[in-house]
């Protein structure tokens, strides 16, 4: 299964206890971090608790999303859609 | 000690049953015939003041054996077979003696310990006897509570209700030390427990027509889960006594639903300061009303309770004294107030500090054991990085919900119920039990 496709899944899961207006869209526009964040930072830690989870099941393999390495970058990997794609595809590289 | 005022009360109960084990029924003349033997045992292997490990469960040679340590002037270390750190509970009370019990028989072991610690070395000059209980905290050494017991015996000098009733807490605990004295006191009936399981717990209680069954909210939880009240007959109940552990609102509405006749107590009881008298506002209720006396007193400072009591043990062996200059043990007891009554929210230190928000434990179990499908639930916080901590949560459920579907609707029942930051962040499912064998949850 593809990274982008696990995202999906994650944010599927998450939207499950969202009010409707609070839902997170999958679209490359979305914002998870920043001043135009579509979601608050104890909802953003349950998406990265269910995208870790995900990864574990489908690739056998454990990742913190949240480490130093995400600290220390210039931009956040966090910012999108894409980039957390990328992050995590990054991830899943070095630990082979 | 002269403990004549409880022999006295056994000899007048003569020929009625005190206590049933395995099918095997002993009466009070039986206990008193079990007591002059231990008494004897006692006088040919040990001196007076010992410190004694007793390893045992409640039966009838166990009970009459606790009665010739009392007598003896020992400090008893009461250590029931779930227990895995015998060694060090030995070593932790500088016991002397190791008393195992096999069958029906007592076998006696000398330790060297040397006993130098000043509040043991205290009680022994004072030709007092003593109790030593181990709190079963799941974190860290489990603290060592040494008691007069003395004082814990003063209550049974008073009559009181005379009850029948099953050994569900166990030899180690208070509160299965105080259902033992309360029933041979007053001529009720102990039957005991071999696996403490809900049908065994539920036979026992309609073959003997028991009248109080103490147990804590995780048990309450199992019977009505496993429908066992449907396989019994359970009408002799006229009390169920719950503590040791935060109670589900949602597990006390359901038991009471299934037994309205029968008055849910709670308890409050800690191995530092004994069992407190409480009153539940009524059944469904988790306010209840602490009596204040010359006893015992309370009082609420930032809404912890705090129990000043005059059978609070003496101190811990192993730990600080937990009592400020005034004699006032901090419980870490988060309570409400409400008039005369308080409710329980849980222990400061279950809390969970996510980002500044508290959460307690109870609370969110509560919600979700509304689920028929959630079986039992556990919560707990995990460091987070960045929100200091965040809740998770361990659920039990059947095989067939055992998959990322049901967090799924875990999930959208929470948005209904719970606040953003109460909501686990993560579940983990799983088909085996929650609690340890205490019947009370890990945490």
């Amino acid at each position: 299964m593809e990274i982008k496709e696990i995202l999906k899944i994650a944010i599927d899961e998450l939207n499950e206890q969202l009010e409707d207006d609070e839902k997170v869209e999958f679209s490359e526009n979305t914002k998870f971090i920043g001043s135009n964040a579509c979601i608050d930072s104890i909802t953003f830690v349950t998406l990265i608790s269910i995208i870790e989870e995900l990864i574990e099941d489908q690739y056998n393999k454990t990742i913190h999303l949240v480490n130093e390495k995400a600290f220390s970058q210039k931009r956040s990997p966090f910012y999108s859609i894409e980039t957390i794609t990328a992050y995590i595809e990054d991830l899943l590289k070095e630990e082979v | 000690m002269n403990i004549d005022f409880i022999i006295n009360k056994i000899i007048s109960f003569k020929d009625n049953i005190a206590v049933v084990t395995e099918g095997k029924e002993y009466t009070f003349k039986q206990i008193l015939d079990e007591y002059k033997k231990a008494k004897y045992f006692l006088e040919t292997n040990v001196n007076e003041n010992s410190i004694i490990s007793l390893l045992a469960d409640f039966n009838p040679q166990s009970i009459a054996m606790f009665l010739a340590l009392i007598e003896k002037n020992a400090i008893i270390v009461p250590i029931s077979n779930t227990i895995k750190t015998i060694d060090s509970y030995i070593k932790v009370s500088q016991s002397e003696f190791f008393i195992n019990q096999e069958k029906n028989n007592f076998k006696i072991k000398k330790i060297n310990n040397i006993v130098n610690h000043k509040m043991l070395l205290d009680l022994k000059n004072k030709n007092k006897p003593g109790l030593i209980l181990f709190s079963s905290g799941t974190t860290g050494e489990p603290k060592a509570a040494l008691h007069d017991l003395t004082y814990l015996l003063e209550k049974f000098k008073k009559d009181g209700k005379k009850l029948s009733t099953v050994t569900f807490l166990l030899f180690d605990h208070i509160g299965g030390f105080n259902t033992m004295m309360h029933t041979l006191c007053n001529g009720g009936l102990i039957v005991t427990l071999k696996t403490r399981s809900a049908d065994e717990v539920c036979s026992l209680i309609e073959k003997y027509k028991l009248e109080l069954l103490p147990t804590s909210p995780t048990f309450i939880n199992l019977i009505i889960l496993n429908k066992t009240y449907e396989k019994y007959d359970l009408s002799s109940l006229k009390i169920i006594t719950y503590g040791t552990e935060p109670m589900p609102e949602s597990t006390l509405k359901a038991m009471h639903k299934i037994l309205p006749n029968v008055i849910l107590k709670q308890t409050y009881g800690l191995s530092e300061v004994g069992i407190m008298p409480t009153k539940s506002e009524n059944s469904e209720s988790l306010w209840m009303k602490l009596r204040n006396d010359e006893t015992f007193q309370t009082k609420i400072v930032d809404d912890i309770l705090y129990i000043k009591s005059k059978s609070a043990m003496i101190g811990y062996l192993n730990a600080p004294s937990p009592f400020d200059e005034d004699g006032w043990f901090n419980t870490k007891d988060k309570v409400l107030v409400k008039g005369d009554y308080v409710k329980i929210l849980g222990r400061t230190t279950d809390l969970i500090n996510v980002g500044g928000q508290k959460v307690y434990p109870i609370e969110v179990e509560s919600v979700f054991l509304d689920l028929e499908e959630v079986l039992d639930i556990r919560i707990y916080g995990v460091n987070n990085p960045i929100m200091g901590k965040v809740v998770e949560a361990e659920v039990k459920v059947n095989e067939e919900n055992n998959n990322r579907e049901f967090i799924k609707k875990l999930r959208k029942f929470a948005k209904e119920k719970l606040e953003t930051y109460k909501i686990p962040v993560k579940f983990n499912l799983t088909t085996k039990d929650l609690y340890g064998d205490r019947f009370k949850k890990k945490r």
